[in-house]
C-alpha cells in the first residue's frame, strides 16, 4: 500500500513538473484534467482485480511532458510572442550580428579581410614595394623585363635587393600520393621569400642543393596545406606531380601569407633560365632610409646606364606593397562616401520624417544609435561578401587605374553600399518613433490611382500603440513628407487588448 | 464548400473510439493502447479543429474523485469519422464494443 502511495505521489509531482510547460493562463485547467484522470486511474487500480501497475500509472504521467509541451508550441500566444520579438529592433541586430558570424565561419574566418587588415607575416612589411613601369601606354606593359632585373642584381646593393615573378598566376593540377587538387600556381625566383623575409611555417624556402637536378621545387600556402592536405606534417616527405612535371615540395609558408593573389596556393621556385625573355613583376626590398623616390631614382638609372633606355622607357614606379594591399579600403571608404552623401539630402529633405518626435536626449540617442549601429552592421556585411567572394587579385603589376575600371568588387560594395544605406532608411522610417518596433497594420488610403495602381497614401500602426505613421504613396509634391501622429493614453486599452488576444480558439 | 478535414490514422481512431463512448483521455488510451504522449496532443488537435468538444463532469456525479474532462464529437467531427472510414476501410472492421453507461 506504501508503495503504491508514493507511486501516487511520484505522478502528480511528474504532473507537476509538466505544468510548467503550459502556458500560465490555461495551466490550472490543465492540471484539473490531468489529475482528475490519474485520481480514476487511481481508483481503479486499487480494486483487487485490476492489472494497472504502479509503472503504467507513471509512464501514462510521463506522456503529459509530450501533452504540456504540444500545448506549448501550438498556442497561437507562442506564434503572436515570435511575431512581437521580429519587431523589436534587438531581433534585427541579432540577425545582422548572427549573419556576419555566420558569414565569417563559413568563409574560413575571414582569411581575406585579415590578410588586408593585419600586419602580414614578413620582416618589415613597410619596406617590400613592387616596382612597374610607367613610361608606357598599354597597362601590360607595366611588367618589367626580365634583362632589367639581371641588370639590377648585378648591381645589388644594401640599398635595394629585387627578386622576380610571373606576374599571371595560372591554374596546376597538383597531384602529392594520388590525391588531386586544383590549385593556382605562380613561377617565382627563390630569392622572393628572402626578398620578404618570410620564415616558413614548415620545411625551407631555399632551394636545396640536391634538389638542384629537379625542375621544380614547390612551397605550399597553410591554407591550401590545412584544407588539401589536413596538416600533414609529413607533406614534405612525398613526391608531387604539378602539370605533369615532377615535382618536390620543400616547405609551407606561414598563416596569412599570400602574393600577388590570395587565390595562390602553390610558389613554383624556378631558376633564372625560366624567366629569360619574359616580362615579369618585380618585389623589391628597400634597405633603411631608402624612400621610393629614391628607389626609382637608382633603379631607373641602372636601366639607363646599362640598357641604354631613354629615361621616357625606364621611368619606374616604386610602389610599397602594403599600401597597395590597402589600396582597395581607400577606395571602398571614397565609394561610401559618395552613398553617404547621396543619402543626405533624402535625411535633410524631411521627407522621410526620420526624426525620433522626442525631446528626451536618451531617446532621440537611442533612436539615431540604432540606426547607426544597424547601417554599420549591414556595410560590413557586404565588405566582409565583397572581399572574400570576389576573385580579385589585390596586387597587380600595373596601377590604380586598372583597379578602379576592372574591380568587380568596388562596383559591387558601391551598388550595394548606396541600396543597403537606403533600406536601412527605409527600415527606420517604418519604426516606431517612441519604441522602435517595426510598424504593423498597413493600411491603404484612398483609392487606387489610374497612374501605376498606386495608392494615396499607407498608414501604419505601433504595435504597442505609441502612434500612426502615414505614408504618401502617390508623389504630390516632394515636400509632403511621411507624418507621424503620436496616439495618447486614452488608446492604452485598444492595444493591450489586442495583444491578450488569445489564443487558442 | 468546405472540405472535410483529412484525419491521420491515429486521429481517426481516436474519433471512432470517442464515439463508442469511451469519452475520457485514460479510458481512450485503454481502448486503443495508445501512449498518452500521443492520445492527449491529438485530443488538443481534434478540438482545436472543432471535431470534438469538451465539458467538465458534474461534480455531483464524480463520487471521490475530482471530475473529469469528457469528449464527445461534433457534428463535423461525425463527418469527419465517415469520411476517413472511407478512407481508412480497415478502421470500419475495427468494432469496439461499445462500452456501458455510467462508467
Amino acid at each position: 500500500m506504501t508503495s503504491r502511495f508514493d507511486t501516487l505521489e511520484q505522478c502528480r509531482m511528474i504532473l507537476l513538473v509538466a505544468s510548467w510547460i503550459v502556458p500560465r493562463r490555461a495551466r490550472a485547467e490543465w492540471l484539473r484534467e490531468w489529475e482528475a484522470e490519474l485520481a480514476s486511474a487511481w481508483q481503479v487500480s486499487r480494486s483487487d482485480r485490476s492489472t494497472f501497475s504502479g509503472n503504467q500509472l507513471r509512464r501514462r504521467c510521463w506522456g503529459a511532458f509530450l501533452d504540456a509541451a504540444w500545448y506549448r508550441c501550438n498556442r497561437e500566444d507562442l506564434r503572436h510572442a515570435s511575431r512581437r520579438w521580429s519587431q523589436t529592433p534587438a531581433f534585427l541586430l541579432l540577425t545582422l550580428v548572427s549573419t556576419l558570424l555566420m558569414f565569417a565561419l563559413a568563409s574560413g574566418e575571414l582569411l581575406r579581410m585579415r590578410s588586408i587588415l593585419l600586419k602580414p607575416p614578413y620582416r618589415d612589411p613597410k619596406r617590400i614595394a613592387t616596382v612597374s613601369r610607367t613610361g608606357v601606354i598599354n597597362s601590360s606593359e607595366w611588367v618589367i623585363p626580365f634583362s632589367w632585373v639581371e641588370i639590377w642584381r648585378k648591381h645589388e646593393s644594401s640599398h635595394v635587393s629585387v627578386a622576380a615573378y610571373s606576374w599571371k598566376p595560372r591554374t596546376s593540377v597538383f597531384t602529392v600520393d594520388g590525391h588531386q587538387v586544383m590549385a593556382a600556381s605562380v613561377k617565382v625566383e627563390q630569392d622572393l621569400f628572402r626578398v620578404f623575409g618570410v620564415t616558413p611555417e614548415l620545411g625551407k624556402t631555399d632551394r636545396p642543393s640536391e634538389a638542384q637536378g629537379l625542375a621544380n621545387c614547390l612551397v605550399l600556402s597553410y591554407e591550401s596545406w590545412r584544407r588539401d592536405f589536413e596538416s600533414d606534417p609529413g607533406l614534405l616527405q612525398k613526391k608531387a606531380v604539378i602539370d605533369g612535371h615532377e615535382a618536390r615540395i620543400i616547405g609551407v609558408l606561414p598563416e596569412r601569407f599570400w602574393f600577388p593573389s590570395n587565390d595562390v596556393a602553390v610558389w613554383r621556385l624556378v631558376d633564372d633560365r625560366s624567366f629569360s625573355g619574359e616580362n615579369v613583376g618585380v618585389v623589391a626590398r628597400l634597405g633603411p632610409q631608402v624612400s621610393e623616390r629614391w628607389a626609382e631614382a637608382f633603379l631607373q638609372r641602372d636601366i639607363e646606364n646599362s640598357a641604354g633606355e631613354s629615361p621616357w622607357d625606364a621611368a619606374l614606379q616604386v610602389w610599397p606593397v602594403q599600401d597597395r594591399i590597402r589600396q582597395p579600403m581607400i577606395f571602398y571608404a571614397l565609394a561610401l562616401g559618395v552613398a553617404l552623401l547621396l543619402m543626405i539630402p533624402v535625411i535633410c529633405s524631411g521627407r522621410l520624417n526620420l526624426r525620433p518626435q522626442t525631446a528626451e536626449v536618451a531617446r532621440a540617442c537611442r533612436w539615431w544609435s540604432f540606426f547607426g549601429t544597424k547601417s554599420f552592421l549591414l556595410l560590413s556585411i557586404l565588405l566582409a561578401v565583397v572581399i572574400e567572394l570576389t576573385p580579385e587579385p589585390y596586387v597587380f603589376p600595373a596601377g590604380k587605374t586598372t583597379f578602379i575600371v576592372e574591380s568587380a568588387s568596388l562596383w559591387a560594395f558601391s551598388i550595394g553600399s548606396v541600396f543597403l544605406l537606403w533600406w536601412s532608411l527605409a527600415d527606420q522610417q517604418s519604426r516606431c518613433r517612441v519604441c522602435l518596433r517595426k510598424l504593423t497594420l498597413p493600411a491603404h488610403i484612398g483609392r487606387s490611382g489610374c497612374l501605376f495602381l498606386s495608392w494615396v497614401g499607407m498608414e501604419l500602426a505601433c504595435p504597442e500603440g505609441h502612434g500612426l505613421l502615414h505614408i504618401t504613396e502617390t508623389d504630390v509634391c516632394w515636400l509632403d513628407p511621411a507624418q507621424w501622429t503620436p496616439l495618447d493614453e486614452s488608446w492604452e486599452s485598444l492595444f493591450s487588448e489586442r495583444s491578450e488576444i488569445g489564443v487558442f480558439e | 464548400m468546405d472540405h472535410p478535414i483529412k484525419l491521420s490514422h491515429t486521429s481517426a481512431l481516436i474519433l471512432q473510439t470517442i464515439s463508442q463512448g469511451y469519452s475520457y483521455g485514460f479510458d481512450i488510451m485503454d481502448v486503443t493502447g495508445l501512449p498518452s504522449g500521443t492520445v492527449y496532443p491529438a485530443l488538443r488537435r481534434l478540438e482545436r479543429d472543432r471535431l470534438i468538444q469538451s465539458t467538465w463532469e458534474n461534480e455531483a456525479l464524480a463520487q471521490e474523485r475530482p471530475p473529469r474532462k469528457y469528449y464527445r464529437l461534433t457534428r463535423s467531427g461525425n463527418q469527419a469519422l465517415l469520411s476517413a472510414v472511407k478512407r481508412y476501410p480497415l478502421l470500419e472492421r475495427l468494432r469496439l464494443e461499445a462500452k456501458p453507461k455510467g462508467r
